[in-house]
């Protein structure tokens, strides 16, 4: 079976582009859950791994039998960890959007990103959240888990950015899926 | 002995009676005499003579000139760019301005580059004059703020045998940098010599922050390079996000001591 990418983050410009960026595919019976993530990009390499492998132990945790329930899992997951297993920023820093489907129905919910768009199979792109509204721009950990949004459209990619509200452009976002068969990073 | 090189302006006006301290100090160089009270006399009295004495359009050439000004560094640099400074004194550090001594404009470069570890404009200097270029430049950044951007500037002009030596002592940095210019083979061999110096090199998280989803098929490329059991468990502890890598290693660990 083919597990396509369906989540992908648009992160930083410089030296290291990929800095503290993480992909976690969790699969709970009939659904799969995307998180992808940035967490302490301004440390050097090694501290921010280390912040992203315990965001990725808590979050092997995760359960539920619906998109919604298993996407309030992740957040309750996350909020459980405590600030200092962060790194020095305490997760002050953290973006993240969570992806859950099933069949045809799914589930988005994030934090700190100034906008997240949708490619439809069609090639279509629509921005889903743009920069006023502060429950998904602002950047770190929350103090209770965001509100999900309910999509119908298993096909469609989420494209989140820390940085920007332009519309990502189609190689770029490929750039980022490399292969179709790829399951990246997790 | 002159009263000049005893720091002892009197009767002497400046900027003036240049000449007459450039005579003296040329004396001097060439009697083997130690200038130390002159150059700091004028450093607190006359930075500006120091200056045209050091670097201005009269001022002396040859190697000993040059490494007398070279001690120094600091009051000239009050009154003159860094840059311009030291291109000025590879320019006077021989008679014959086409071809500088090598060993004097690489005692340049090294204060140069020990001074101001973080400049670009050191580059074309470890280009023009060191066998490794790079070297010095990389070595002197260590542990400074800038090493990281010293290596990607060193990276970009090409210098990768350095990087790849400074990569043997463990400086992951190195390695990194040569991977962000997309020199993928070169960059994996770096590795190999990074984490086979220092077993605990957090190869991984780089490569992850430069390249992203690819590095999990860059770092399958490593593993051949890998000499010790020790070095092999510690990628493995931090490669669990990368299924190849991860599972390549699982595969091989048993084998290695």
């Amino acid at each position: 079976m083919h597990i396509h990418k369906q989540t992908v983050l648009l992160g930083s410009l410089g030296r290291r582009p990929f800095s503290g960026e993480f992909y976690l595919r969790i699969e709970l019976s009939m659904l799969n859950v995307e998180i992808i993530g940035r967490v302490g990009a301004s440390l050097r390499p090694e501290e921010s791994w280390e912040a992203h492998l315990t965001i990725r132990e808590a979050l092997k945790m995760v359960s539920g039998d619906t998109p919604l329930t298993a996407t309030r899992s992740v957040w309750d997951n996350l909020l459980a960890i405590p600030r200092r297993d962060f790194g020095p920023n305490l997760g002050g820093d953290l973006s993240m959007m969570v992806v859950a489907r099933t069949g045809a129905i799914g589930a988005l919910s994030a934090i700190g990103l100034k906008s997240i768009w949708s490619l439809s199979a069609d090639d279509r792109t629509d921005l889903i959240v743009g920069p006023d509204m502060p429950q998904v721009n602002t950047v770190g950990i929350p103090t209770l888990p965001p509100k999900a949004l309910e999509f119908e459209d298993s096909d469609t990619v989420f494209v989140g950015s820390v940085l920007s509200t332009n519309e990502p452009s189609p190689s770029e976002v490929a750039s980022l899926i490399p292969g179709n068969d790829a399951r990246l990073l997790g | 002995m002159n009263k000049l090189y005893e720091g002892d302006f009197s009767g002497i006006n400046m900027p003036k009676d240049l000449p007459i301290l450039i005579d003296a100090v040329k004396a001097g160089l060439s009697d083997n005499v130690d200038l130390s009270t002159l150059y700091s006399a004028l450093a607190t009295e006359h930075p500006i003579a120091l200056c045209e004495l050091c670097v201005g359009p009269r001022a002396m050439r040859g190697s000993e000139a040059v490494k007398q000004a070279l001690r120094f560094a600091t009051a000239l640099e009050d009154s003159m760019q860094p840059k311009a400074l030291y291109r000025r004194l590879v320019e006077l550090s021989t008679t014959n301005e086409d071809s500088p001594d090598v060993e004097t404009a690489l005692a340049v470069l090294d204060e140069a580059s020990k001074r101001h570890p973080g400049a670009s404009w050191v580059l074309p200097l470890c280009d023009k004059f060191e066998a490794i270029p790079g070297e010095a430049h990389l070595t002197n950044s260590i542990g400074s703020g800038s090493f990281e951007a010293v290596c990607w500037a060193h990276a970009k002009a090409g210098h990768m045998k350095a990087l790849h030596m400074l990569s043997s002592q463990g400086h992951i940095e190195c390695a990194a940098a040569i991977l962000s210019t997309g020199r993928e083979d070169l960059a994996i061999k770096a590795a190999g010599a990074v984490i086979n110096h220092s077993w605990e090199a957090p190869v991984v998280p780089w490569f992850t922050a430069i390249s992203g989803p690819k590095a999990d098929q860059i770092l399958l490329k490593l593993i051949p390079y890998i000499r010790s059991g020790q070095a092999a468990r510690a990628m493995h502890a931090q490669s669990e996000p990368l299924p190849n890598t991860y599972k390549l290693l699982s595969l091989v660990l048993p084998g290695l001591k």
